[in-house]
């Protein structure tokens, strides 16, 4: 009798909270929603979630569907990368102009055979304004000049090293040109293998020196 | 009343209470009270028209005060969560702020937005173990962090890489440092700095390579003056870097004005306690001096300027000499009444004859020139086609 009794109370309490929160939420103000958090910290800078998300949307396969999984990982990586040569950059006083930027947005558009309200159109499906782009783009080319000042000095190809990379080349292909006309071709291929090395080297000893906090979600 | 009724009325005020925010906040983090219970978070695509209030919550009032001077401007803008990104980073680099999180929710009129801080604790103690080298308050005189600063990872990052670079300049090429903090009362913490030094890493050995115009053991002397490099003894990379620059000098005074010497090879042994150094050099061809001539507002005859030089032509070219005989110029100046006049000289390059002109301008004190000495080495001749 009395467990039964415990039973119809439970039933009869639950039905009066199902009421009651229903009713009282029907009458509450909508609770706080986050916008955004920091997703790491790299040295005194941070990367928020916002901006991993917004990188991280042309990965996924579809619209609405999620990145594939480890990408969102990936790219925060990628970001820190970018985030210390950034601040090398800055360390070093390196500067780029408007007219630069500008610059460099003409040539994409260009490129990409699209007029202003195409860019606008290309820029709002990847979850950019044209002024966070713009951002995005001096900071593309601040990178780019810190990588020429900090890495390119510590790549040297000699010329013996050309010659011999022209006759391994030439031992694999003897249909391959002749020194002359290929040396330059090879040397700057030289160049560019070698700075991607270097600039690996120079990221590791750099996070090494760095603080580093990945935020959990 | 029967038990049943009894027990439903408990439970009944139990859930009334719970319902009413009879929960304890346990986030620090948190305001402390809100006005409103409000209902379920909203949706992000329900923020929607002007910012009407931004709080700055988790720091204490003078501090969240002052961070939301920062971003109060923005209130009574459209709501765009590019601009809260903007106040996210804003708040996120004052001084001892640890994280930040931005909420937002609809309210009358507009949008409500609230920055969510967690800051760093404060430090009690500094202090730094394992240190015989360098004394630990050596370490700590310069450490620029003391009691009652807001921890700050990123600058105890930053000593904990001075210190070990530091370290490396006494040799202990293998030093590790690591920071921690340790909890103490208060809520506070004491930062500990754990030295690591390793072994002082020994030069093993030397090896040279491309060296035809000056012997081994000249070089390996150069490279152990003034407590420098030298096999046995312990591998400082200051000092050979040091070191480099004495060699092509050396070079330079023999005519090899091209020389050039790569950045030396280190390899540390598997045991960390002896480094191997590899030197590359490349000669290049070795040059004697050619025309030499003074021109300009010279205060004795031109004959004199290149007696004074101390060097003819077809002797073979010494940066070292020249200086002297810049010097012995300069005397003469002053000795003649004339000590603001000054001497730079140019250099040209014949590079089929090898030889390198040169040219003394003398200038009066109105003129603007580079610093007249040492001359520098002759610039790099072009690339043969």
């Amino acid at each position: 009798m009395l467990r039964s009794g415990m039973r119809a109370a439970a039933v009869c309490i639950g039905t009066a909270l199902g009421l009651l929160s229903g009713s009282a939420a029907a009458d509450k103000q909508p609770g706080w929603v986050q916008v955004d958090r920091i997703a790491a910290v790299v040295n005194q800078d941070v990367i928020l979630a916002s901006e991993l998300a917004r990188r991280v949307a042309p990965l996924a396969p579809g619209p609405g569907k999620p990145p594939p999984p480890g990408a969102e990982r990936q790219m925060l990586e990628a970001m820190i990368d970018e985030l210390l040569f950034t601040q090398e950059a800055s360390r070093a006083r390196i500067e780029v102009s408007f007219q630069e930027v500008e610059g460099a947005i003409q040539e994409i558009k260009r490129a990409n055979q699209l007029d202003d309200a195409g860019l606008l159109k290309a820029l709002e499906q990847q979850g950019y304004t044209l002024e966070l782009y713009r951002e995005d783009v001096r900071q593309q080319i601040l990178r780019l000049r810190a990588i020429n000042q900090v890495i390119r000095p510590r790549v040297v190809v000699r010329d013996d090293e050309v010659e011999a990379a022209y006759k391994e080349a030439k031992k694999a292909d003897p249909k391959l040109g002749a020194f002359d006309k290929e040396k330059d071709r090879l040397r700057n291929q030289m160049i560019e293998q070698r700075m991607a090395a270097e600039a690996q080297k120079w990221l590791i000893e750099r996070r090494l020196g760095s603080y580093i906090a990945v935020r959990g979600s | 009343m029967s038990g049943t009724r009894l027990l439903t009325v408990i439970l009944f005020l139990a859930a009334l209470l719970a319902g009413c925010g009879g929960k304890t906040r346990t986030d620090a983090a948190r305001p402390v009270a809100e006005k409103e219970e409000l209902g379920p978070p909203a949706r992000l695509e329900d923020l929607k028209g002007k910012v009407v209030s931004i709080e700055v919550v988790g720091m204490s009032a003078e501090r969240a005060s002052r961070a939301r001077d920062g971003v109060k401007k923005n209130i009574g803008t459209a709501f765009d969560r590019a601009h809260v990104a903007g106040w996210v980073h804003f708040v996120a680099s004052l001084s001892g702020v640890a994280d930040v999180v931005a909420e937002a929710r609809p309210s009358k009129g507009g949008v409500a937005v609230r920055l969510v801080v967690k800051e760093h604790p404060v430090v009690r103690t500094v202090d730094v173990r394992g240190s015989h080298a360098v004394p630990a308050t050596e370490w700590l005189s310069r450490m620029g962090i003391k009691e009652g600063d807001y921890f700050d990872p990123v600058l105890a990052t930053a000593r904990r890489q001075d210190m070990v670079e530091t370290l490396q300049q006494f040799g202990h090429f293998t030093a590790q440092v690591a920071w921690g903090v340790e909890k103490a009362p208060d809520d506070r913490v004491d930062l500990v700095f754990t030295v690591e030094e390793g072994p002082a890493v020994v030069v093993s050995k030397i090896d040279i390579k491309g060296n035809k115009a000056v012997k081994r053991e000249a070089l390996i002397e150069i490279l152990s003056k003034n407590g420098g490099t030298t096999i046995g003894q312990r591998y400082w990379r200051d000092a050979l870097s040091n070191a480099m620059l004495h060699l092509t000098s050396h070079y330079y005074d023999r005519g090899y004005i091209n020389v050039q010497i790569d950045t030396p090879q280190e390899t540390l042994s598997a045991d960390k306690t002896a480094m191997a150094i590899g030197l590359t050099i490349r000669e290049g061809e070795r040059f004697r001096l050619g025309k030499l001539d003074a021109k300009g507002s010279l205060v004795a005859p031109a004959g004199e300027y290149l007696k004074l030089l101390g060097v003819k032509t077809g002797e073979v070219f010494n940066r070292s000499k020249l200086a002297a005989g810049l010097e012995k110029i300069n005397q003469m100046h002053r000795n003649k009444g004339a000590p603001a006049m000054e001497v730079f000289p140019t250099t040209e390059l014949d590079m089929k004859k090898k030889t390198v002109a040169i040219t003394l301008h003398v200038q009066g004190p109105a003129a603007t020139s580079p610093s007249p000495t040492p001359p520098p080495p002759p610039p790099a001749p072009p690339k043969a086609p």
